[in-house]
């Protein structure tokens, strides 16, 4: 158990920005600003004086140029200019980084209270050059008369054309999408299934907004054309036949993997109050969950490389010192659905578990009522390092909700990485 | 040598051959000017030139704060004739004239302020060199004084910056910074702060070797058209004089003066505008005012001295509407955080655009940049609940005028804020014991009495109930100063100062509409004294239903003098949705919300007179009902004064002059009964009782100085 001295580290509470499609309703908030008023709002919500708290911690999947150490940015915003602030990157599992590395400062001694958060806002991505452009950018900027005539004359326009920023896997080349599709294949995953799995995931999501249980963490947030308030990827009514008729988007041939049932490019941002639990309680503030344990493993990415989850789960429930069966709640993020059911599928394979996770016994079989019961990423959508914040604060509100005890999340993340956590509610 | 216990300190020249000349002015903070000191100056420097080491002389400050913050005006008090005045002004010019005909270059080393007879002082070097500091702000404020620059600086200026730049800056009085100052040519070289006396030694050296000349201004075209020859000059003139009259309408005389002293050319015009305004009482009353401002900003807020006020850092805001928006965005201006609350998201948006756009126009302006922008409005930000009051040290209330709304606010606030937060009611009438009376900590309740619009008005009125906290008030106060504003103190009663003041001569001015004058008539009446808007016109603005609802409160509290001659006008207009401005339908008429003009002029809405019989039938006489609504508010001003809601009489002049328009150049109600005389004042009263009512019999403590013969400052 992660613990500080003889004291848990609490989680107080959370909040998010509205997910929004990119280029959509928060396009022209960028990262920064977007982080800003969720942290600002979480601050507020919980009452907490600028002064007790220790450290921003942020993270970005996505740089973002004109402020790469985003944490600080926020800290500055909001005129906490004696606040510390850095940030952290671990691909899809970032938004769970910050957590777990505020809870690290914790535990160490560094901090007592901690934000973490993290933002990601696709439609602000950088868009970059060429090499060869950036050469010649470099040499005209010296040169002058004849050589700058001459630098610029070797230049091809049509290199201006700047490199798409694809969502790519550096060491195998392959985009997400593909490697999600290699799985489908390798697991044997249909398309009715994961078809179904993303329907079902956008009716729990609504289900659950109608319910009145995510506005609680929602921050309305301002923009130049007025406040934002909803997330607007939550599609209401799906249709079945339409859904099975639209085509694979990474292998168009023999796919299986459509629009519908991967997680959309969003913008979106998410933080949470991480403390020291008796720091807590000092301040006068009620601790929602503890963070029980976590567990970052890794594999070679060229086969599965979304595998994360099947490989981090057991680690976490170990260290945590439960079994799937005490868990209550059960949260994967779903980057798509193929590789969510291959993960759900793999914890109660045997066979897999002694090959490739080196253990003598299965995690066990998931029950489909406690697995992302109020939808997850494909509904929501994927703001890359936010994810990991909406789905900790999604879990402890819906702990309350279900009066349920634990909660494990997971993630799967690029590079072959994964991280799963044990949260326990607060009594 | 070095000249003991004196302003200035000589700081003989080593082998660079520069001496060091430091205003130093002993036991004050910062440089000021006599004539005596210049005459020192001469001497001084004079008797340097014996040293056969001195090539150049760099004159400098020994004081933090700034160069020379101008000459000493409570000097100036104790002129009393044109002659005498004139003839300060003239010595001073000669000792200028000694300084700029030393026989060597000398280099005034400027940072910091550097203002009226500071800057004619560096005009009279060879050459100046400042700090790029921000600090640095040079700048000839004697108009704002109702002066003009006596020693120098009406013929030194035109020349070095040509003839259109320096009537600005005379005529406005307003700073210069370094930067602009380089450009302009005012200033010959500007270098960092830390560099500055090693750079104007340099500079000085430079000189004296011949081998820097001064950097000769850039003329633009323009300039070259108009300045070079005579009738370009006239040219200038004459759209200066137009300009200026149509800004004062003729009420101020010192930028006239200022006029005419550059066009003479000569020192004897100069000499001769000074003495002449000295004795002005448009100079006398901004001196005043000028007096009232730096007495009122020592005041700490409560009675008790040491008091020392809380840190404020983070206010909340109940209602982001106009009022709201505005304080929220003077509030972030001033790096403090503020949490608005409202009914609707869109209220709160409203307010965040509010001040996005004032920011945005400080920034076209060059204020800060677009980080400074960001910043600020970072700092407002706004919910439908109370989140974000916990830690609130100062809760401001802008929401309806109405009693009971109020009382529950301030319920809602002492559940909601953990800290000892204070509640400052922003209302224009209603009494703060009355909001405070059912609160459980009464003592934390205080009136803040905000003018809109908030970013443009300057000042804020504390009010203060028998059982506020002195740790509140000065708390409070402290948060108004830190937002720019001129602050008064007054006490707790219906309408407070500035709305009681007001009350009459609003009620003086509806009862001129039923006695059958004009409404434009009225209007202009109280324009010509010198107020910014007149009397109708300022209904319309602050909305008809707004001010017939305070006008009832005022009647209320105090009977007769607020008593208008027939309520059943307003209860017409009401009827009608005729609420003024914002409704599109009051006395004048409206397009969209903006005036209608026709030939420049405000059109009476016939809509509106046809509710009075005989409407328009009187002929004007301006100067008889300026002087019926001046007095109106004098008045009721020494009631207040009387009655102990002001606490000193400075308070009841920058009050009015900064809340009400009352006009600056009469220098606030009561200074103008001093002028003019206490016992005339009373004589007047008396007369208008007689003719117009008795709401005008004369307030007992105008009576009293007027038998004793006394002044109300004493």
């Amino acid at each position: 158990m992660a613990e500080a001295k003889g004291d848990r580290i609490a989680i107080v509470g959370g909040a998010r920005s509205p997910f929004a499609k990119s280029w959509s309703s928060l396009n022209d908030v960028d990262p920064v600003e977007l982080s800003t008023q969720v942290a600002r709002e979480l601050i507020f919500r919980l009452d907490l004086k600028p002064e007790w708290i220790d450290h921003f911690v942020w993270g970005t999947v996505v740089a973002v140029p004109r402020s790469p150490n985003i944490a600080r940015e926020v800290a500055m915003n909001l005129g906490m200019y004696k606040t510390p602030g850095f940030s952290v990157t671990r691909a899809c599992a970032t938004g769970f980084q910050s957590v777990t590395t505020a809870a690290e400062m914790i535990g160490s001694g560094h901090a007592d209270v901690v934000i973490a958060g993290g933002v990601d806002v696709l439609s602000h991505a950088p868009v970059t050059y060429r090499k060869n452009v950036i050469d010649t950018l470099q040499k005209a900027q010296k040169a002058k008369g004849a050589a700058l005539v001459k630098t610029l004359a070797g230049f091809n326009p049509l290199h201006l054309f700047p490199t798409p920023p694809a969502l790519t896997e550096r060491y195998t080349g392959l985009t997400m999408g593909q490697h999600a599709e290699l799985m489908a294949q390798n697991f044997d995953i249909s398309r009715e299934d994961q078809d179904a799995f993303a329907i079902a995931s956008h009716e729990k999501a609504a289900a659950a907004v109608d319910a009145g249980h995510i506005a609680q963490d929602i921050v309305p947030i301002r923009t130049a054309k007025g406040m934002v308030s909803e997330d607007n990827l939550i599609r209401r009514s799906m249709n079945p036949d339409k859904v099975a008729k639209l085509r694979p988007v990474f292998d168009k041939k023999n796919g299986t993997i459509t629009a519908a049932s991967s997680s959309p490019l969003t913008d979106g941002a998410a933080a949470v109050a991480v403390m020291k639990e008796s720091k807590a309680r000092e301040l006068g503030l009620t601790p929602l969950a503890y963070v029980r344990s976590w567990d970052y493993p890794a594999i070679d990415p060229r086969e599965n490389m979304l595998l994360g989850n099947v490989h981090s789960i057991p680690g976490a429930l170990d260290r945590a010192g439960v079994t799937l069966d005490d868990i209550d709640l059960v949260d994967i993020h779903e980057a798509f659905a193929a590789q969510v059911l291959s993960n759900v599928r793999l914890l109660d394979d045997a066979t897999f578990m002694s090959e490739e996770v080196g253990r003598s016994s299965v995690v066990g079989e998931v029950d489909p009522d406690k697995l992302n019961v109020w939808g997850g990423s494909i509904a929501f959508g994927h703001p890359f390092a936010a994810t990991g914040g909406r789905m900790i604060t999604m879990m402890l509100n819906a702990l309350k909700e279900r009066d349920g005890e634990l909660a494990l999340t997971s993630a799967c993340a690029a590079g072959g990485l994964g991280v799963a956590m044990v949260l326990e509610r607060a009594s | 040598m070095t000249t003991q216990d004196s302003a200035l300190r000589y700081e003989p020249a080593g082998e660079d051959g520069i001496g060091v000349l430091w205003f130093d002015c002993p036991g004050k903070k910062v440089n000021t000017l006599s004539v005596d000191l210049i005459d020192q100056v001469g001497r001084v420097l004079s008797a340097a030139k014996a040293d056969t080491r001195v090539r150049a002389i760099v004159i400098a400050s020994a004081k933090k704060s700034g160069f020379i913050a101008g000459a000493d005006i409570d000097d100036l008090g104790d002129v009393t004739s044109a002659a005498e005045g004139t003839k300060l002004s003239a010595s001073g010019q000669k000792a200028m004239d000694g300084l700029s005909g030393l026989g060597m270059p000398t280099v005034a080393a400027i940072h910091g302020d550097c203002l009226g007879g500071g800057l004619e002082l560096a005009l009279a070097c060879t050459a100046r060199i400042a700090s790029s500091d921000k600090r640095t702000k040079m700048a000839l404020p004697e108009v704002m004084l109702g002066l003009l620059p006596g020693a120098g600086g009406t013929q030194r200026l035109p020349k070095l910056v040509g003839l259109t730049a320096a009537l600005d800056m005379m005529l406005t009085g307003k700073n210069i910074r370094s930067a602009k100052a380089l450009k302009m040519g005012l200033i010959d070289r500007m270098v960092p702060h830390n560099q500055l006396l090693s750079q104007a030694k340099r500079f000085a050296g430079e000189l004296a070797d011949g081998k820097a000349a001064r950097r000769p201004r850039k003329k633009k075209l323009q300039d070259r058209i108009l300045e070079d020859n005579p009738i370009g000059r006239q040219v200038v003139f004459s759209a200066a004089r137009k300009k200026v009259l149509g800004q004062t309408k003729g009420l101020y005389p010192a930028p006239i003066k200022i006029l005419e002293a550059v066009q003479a050319g000569t020192y004897e015009a100069e000499s001769r505008g000074f003495g002449e305004l000295l004795m002005s009482d448009e100079s006398a009353s901004l001196r005043h005012l000028f007096h009232c401002i730096t007495a009122l900003k020592k005041d700490n807020g409560p009675d008790t001295e040491g008091v020392e006020p809380r840190e404020v850092r983070h206010v909340g805001m109940l209602g982001a509407g106009l009022m709201g928006a505005g304080i929220a965005t003077v509030l972030a201006d001033k790096g403090v955080t503020v949490r608005l609350k409202d009914l609707s998201d869109d209220a709160l948006s409203s307010a965040y655009k509010y001040a996005k756009k004032v920011y945005a126009k400080a920034r076209r302006r060059k204020r800060y940049g677009t980080a400074g922008l960001e910043e600020r409005s970072a700092r407002i930000s706004g919910g439908l609940d109370y989140s974000g009051f916990g830690h609130a040290e100062i809760v401001i209330e802008a929401v309806l005028e109405d009693m009971d709304l109020k009382r529950k606010m301030v319920a809602d606030i002492e559940a909601a804020t953990r800290s000892e937060a204070i509640f400052a009611t922003n209302t224009s009438a209603l009494p703060i014991a009355e909001i405070a009376a059912e609160a459980k900590h009464p003592e934390r309740v205080i009136g803040m009495h905000f003018f809109s619009p908030v970013e443009k008005m300057p000042l804020v009125e504390i009010i203060v109930h028998d059982g506020t906290d002195p740790v509140v008030t000065a708390t409070t106060c402290a948060v108004a100063r830190k937002m720019g504003k001129h602050v008064i103190v007054v006490r707790d009663c219906p309408g407070f100062y500035t709305t009681r003041a007001l009350a009459p001569y609003m009620v003086e001015a509806i009862t001129m509409v039923f006695e059958g004058y004009r409404l434009e008539d009225i209007d202009q009446a109280a324009t010509q004294v010198g107020f910014p808007v007149g009397p109708i016109t300022l209904m319309d603005e602050v909305g008809i239903d707004v001010g017939a609802k305070v006008l009832k409160t005022m009647r209320a509290a105090y009977g007769e003098r607020m008593q208008i001659p027939d309520s059943a006008m307003t209860d017409a207009f009401l009827a009608e949705g005729r609420m003024g401005r914002k409704a599109s339908k009051g006395f004048y008429v409206y397009e969209n919300g903006e005036s209608k003009l026709s030939g420049g002029k405000k059109i009476v809405d016939p809509g509106a007179t046809k509710h009075l019989s005989g409407y328009g039938a009187k002929r004007p006489d301006l100067d008889l009902m300026g002087d019926r609504l001046v007095l109106a508010l004098v008045n009721e001003a020494a009631h207040c004064l009387e009655e102990g809601i002001l606490r000193e009489p400075m308070a009841g002049d920058l009050g009015a002059i900064m809340g009400i328009g009352f006009p600056p150049m009469l220098g606030g109600p009561l200074f103008h009964a001093d002028v003019r005389g206490v016992d005339r004042v009373v004589v007047k009263l008396q007369e208008y009782a007689q003719s117009y009512g008795k709401r005008f019999e004369p307030s007992a403590l105008l009576v009293r100085h007027a038998e004793a013969g006394t002044k109300i400052h004493g």
